[in-house]
């Protein structure tokens, strides 16, 4: 299993160099002028433009661009083109928020997921799985930042229940745990979302196939109760599902994260990514998307690695 | 199938799903961890373990609303953008000169007409040749690292921005470049720019090469730091030195904590020399989608919206009818459609008239704008003392259009759009993510008269720089800025002058008028000469006015702003906001 997982990490050097690479020439192949877009240009010559461009050395072959973009960013050097401070700094500030909106959305999508898809199995084809199943199919319609602006009427603007934006108030450092969570239940309950109807349907269906199984009938038959039978024996043989979702949500939660940190104000990656991209600052968008392709790499060995253990019928070596 | 229940190692699993749902609750907790390090400087500590009652959710809006703002005197207000640097003299972005209002002042402010009056300085005289300002400073002023504003800083601000390094403000020296001297430092000729002189403290002198006619209003009311800061600061490298995200002025507002995405916090400078400001704190938010600014008002996250997205004009009729706000509107900007000069297709002015005469520019004012904006035929502000609008105008005109287009030769084809030598009458507008459907209001107006325009939208970045700036367009939807300069000259000069426009407009008679805008210091004589090249600019029509979109900028009642003709000028009064009871 060590060596497994140490091939699997060797591996991902080559990976993330090409993604580097991908990633570079895309966006130095998208039309823009990061210097145009930094300074007020309107009022200078095409000399005194070069000028700019060439003093960001925006003007150097492209390999060497490349190349100086990446020495810098492997020594921890690299600077964002616009805000003029470490690209890994800002990553780094921005990270807690959407780790925690992540962790905390992975979470209630795992339990709620969990919890609607058994209930759904166990009730299939009964008014209780008719309304859960308009539910998902509304979770997973319903785009995440309509979702988030609807709380924020509902809940922060009419009844005043919940902060409508940031992750404390404006102008002061995030508090303790407890003071950030309530800034912290719409962005998850929009986030989450799809996540939990998407899982619902996956637990409900891996349940109903395995419900029907003969290890559960004579689970059923050598007289364990119920709850024993569901938990025990139907459940844990549909958890192979549940794990190889959470292999692909890694970037569904990154992905989801741009769009509902920019709803509700927070200053994580998503909204550091957006940014980037639309300011054209090439550094800032190399280590958010190395950044992100590192955490997918790892995301899915993880769940590799959890198949074996969860179903033991699958073996590394 | 195998049966998994009778699995002979299930005790392992067993463990490792234990094992997993501690590790991802410790992943939880760790993740909430860092994001909390440290109790904010403002809030009273407390006692651990006291019972988290500010964060039970009903109690809410008083932690994040009215209780903060009404106690301790602080303002939230929201902004859709953040600076990139706050060094004046590298960076001329709006977002530079917005903020740039709290922290720093000039040896001149803009009046309400955008006359310049005095700032550091107290009063200047002028040469009566025009060529020399004697500018007498207040003294006793004090920059917020505590020392004394004197002519020695003036001098050093002025010559960080002609510096030769200093690539970057090289749009900035434009206005400094009449200045006798100026010259030979920006070329690294000289060692400090010649024409600068200080007599004394409390005294600087300026000599000019030429007569420079905005120079009181724009050039002295450029940003004034202490030279101290930037000794042993290389001018290529202003953006990446502290300075830039830590700026220290003479304004009433200190620049006390910069949190990137997230807040910009000022505090009062108590020493302000013109009175200590009536706010302790202001806090700029940043919100990146200005859809949800109706809801921070209204949960009182924020008491202002201004600057950058305030309110829209679709939310204008509700906040109006709630007592809890006050709206106040400015135009600010002016939209527009730049026609390519040299081509073919658009060199007959008729051609570019008859395009004018075929929109109806008043209906987009009231349909897309609903009404909050106007047709401003102008490249000024109408704040300004200078603001006029040219005699020739094209008023709505099917007809004439159809007519004018006809005599220049172009004739409907059999599918109705215009042709000429078998040639249809067809072009691209090309405009950036504009959060309005005026071009596409444009393009059916156009089609009325048998003109087929396409739309192509393009993302800001890729507009501006590699599309737009490298001249690229045949006809380009853009805006102009035009209520955030203190004088008409800025906008001018980039956007229309024959040798830096992007369209190819060139008529050497309205360059000879734009020359002669500068080069008078009298207030009538420029107005005129505005009025001049205004009507110049409007017979030739090298683009078309669209229409003047007003900022609407929604406050808390409780908020009192003083009464200007410009949002731009709010700012530079912030010293009077303030709450009452």
């Amino acid at each position: 299993m060590g060596r497994y997982i140490l091939k699997r990490l060797l591996e991902s050097v080559p990976v993330l160099a090409g993604i580097s690479i991908i990633t570079f020439l895309v966006i130095r192949l998208a039309p823009g002028d990061p210097a145009a877009l930094l300074y007020d240009m309107s009022q200078l010559s095409p000399q005194q433009q070069e000028a700019i461009r060439r003093a960001m050395g925006l003007e150097d072959p492209l390999w060497v661009q490349y190349g100086s973009l990446m020495g810098s960013l492997l020594t921890g050097q690299l600077l964002s083109m616009r805000l003029h401070v470490p690209t890994l700094q800002l990553v780094a500030d921005a990270a807690p928020v959407t780790l925690t909106l992540a962790a905390l959305t992975l979470f209630v999508g795992i339990v709620l997921g969990l919890a609607f898809g058994v209930w759904s199995a166990l009730r299939a084809n009964t008014v209780t799985d008719d309304v859960l199943t308009v539910g998902t199919l509304l979770g997973l319609s319903l785009p995440q930042f309509w979702v988030g602006l609807m709380l924020v009427y509902f809940l922060a603007e009419t009844l005043r229940w919940l902060p409508a934006a940031g992750i404390a108030p404006p102008g002061q450092a995030p508090g303790g745990p407890l003071e950030i969570l309530p800034y912290l239940i719409m962005p998850t309950v929009a986030l989450s979302s799809g996540i939990v109807a998407a899982m619902t349907r996956y637990v409900r269906s891996g349940m109903l196939e395995t419900l029907g199984q003969d290890f559960v009938r004579t689970a059923r038959a050598k007289g364990l109760s119920e709850q024993a039978v569901v938990l025990g024996h139907a459940l844990r043989h549909s958890l192979i599902t549940v794990v190889s979702l959470l292999g692909v949500l890694i970037p569904i939660l990154l992905g989801g994260a741009v769009v509902v940190e920019n709803v509700f104000a927070l200053p994580g990656i998503g909204q550091l990514a957006v940014n980037a991209a639309m300011g054209r600052d090439y550094p800032v968008v190399m280590t958010v998307n190395l950044i992100a392709a590192g955490l997918v790499i790892v995301s899915n060995l993880a769940a590799d690695v959890a198949y074996g253990v969860v179903d033991p019928r699958i073996r590394y070596s | 199938m195998t049966a998994f229940a009778d699995d002979p190692q299930p005790v392992s699993r067993r463990r490792f799903l234990r094992a997993a749902l501690g590790a991802s609750s410790l992943v939880l907790l760790a993740a909430c961890g860092p994001a909390a390090p440290t109790v904010a400087p403002t809030q009273p500590a407390k006692p651990a373990g006291a019972p988290p009652t500010s964060v039970a959710p009903t109690t809410v809006p008083a932690s994040t609303g009215s209780g903060v703002a009404a106690g301790s005197k602080q303002l939230v207000m929201s902004s859709s953008t953040e600076p990139f640097s706050m060094n004046p003299f590298s960076s001329a972005v709006s977002q530079t000169i917005y903020y740039g209002q709290f922290v720093f002042d000039g040896l001149t402010r803009p009046d309400d007409q955008l006359r310049p009056t005095p700032s550091l300085a107290e009063s200047w005289t002028i040469d009566p040749d025009g060529l020399g300002y004697t500018f007498k400073l207040r003294r006793g002023v004090k920059f917020h690292d505590g020392s004394e504003l004197v002519a020695a800083d003036v001098k050093k601000s002025w010559e960080m921005i002609a510096h030769p390094d200093n690539k970057t403000g090289a749009q900035l020296y434009g206005f400094f470049s009449r200045v006798a001297g100026a010259d030979a430092y920006n070329k690294g000729e000289a060692k400090e720019i010649a024409g600068v002189t200080t007599p004394d403290d409390y005294t600087v002198r300026v000599k000019m090469a030429s007569v420079y006619g905005p120079f009181l209003a724009l050039s002295a009311f450029q940003p004034i730091l202490p030279r101290s800061a930037y000794d042993g600061v290389a001018p290529a490298e202003f953006d990446k030195h502290p300075t830039a995200r830590q700026p220290v002025g003479t304004g009433p507002f200190k620049w006390v904590e910069w949190k990137n995405q997230d807040f910009i916090a000022l505090e009062a400078h108590k020493e302000y020399w013109g009175g200590a400001p009536k706010l302790d704190r202001i806090v700029i938010k940043t919100v990146p989608d200005a859809t949800t600014i109706p809801s921070l008002l209204r949960s009182n996250t924020i008491q202002l919206a201004g600057i950058y997205a305030g309110v829209s004009a679709t939310d204008y009729d509700e906040f109006s009818k709630d007592p809890n706000f006050t709206l106040s509107e400015f135009p600010g900007t002016n939209w527009y459609i730049e026609f390519r000069y040299d081509d073919p297709l658009f060199s007959d002015v008729n051609v570019r008239r008859a395009l004018i005469h075929a929109v109806d520019r008043e209906a987009i004012v009231k349909d897309v704008l609903l009404g909050h904006g106007q047709v401003n035929d102008a490249p000024i502000i109408p704040a300004s003392w200078a603001h006029v609008q040219p005699k020739t105008r094209y008023e709505y005109d099917t007809a004439k259009a159809k007519q004018l287009l006809s005599a220049a030769g172009w004739t409907p084809g059999p599918d109705g759009v215009l042709a000429k030598n078998g040639e249809p009458f067809k072009f691209e507008l090309t405009t950036f993510m504009l959060p309005s459907t005026y071009p596409e209001i444009v393009q059916q107006m156009w089609k009325q008269v048998g003109v087929d325009a396409t739309i192509n939208r393009m993302d800001f970045g890729a507009f501006w720089g590699p599309q737009y700036l490298a001249r690229k367009l045949r006809v380009a939807g853009l805006h102009v800025l035009t209520g955030i300069y203190t004088d008409p000259e800025y906008p001018l000069g980039g956007y229309f002058f024959s040798r830096l426009n992007r369209n190819g407009y060139n008529n050497p008679k309205t360059d000879e008028l734009y020359f002669a805008t500068q080069s008078s210091l009298d207030e009538t004589t420029r107005k005129q000469r505005y009025a001049d090249y205004v009507e110049q600019l409007s017979q030739d029509a090298p683009h078309m006015w669209v229409a003047s979109p007003n900022e609407i900028w929604a406050r808390s009642t409780r908020l009192k702003l003083p009464n200007t003709r410009l949002g731009f000028l709010l700012l530079t009064n912030v010293k009077d906001w303030e709450f009452t009871a």
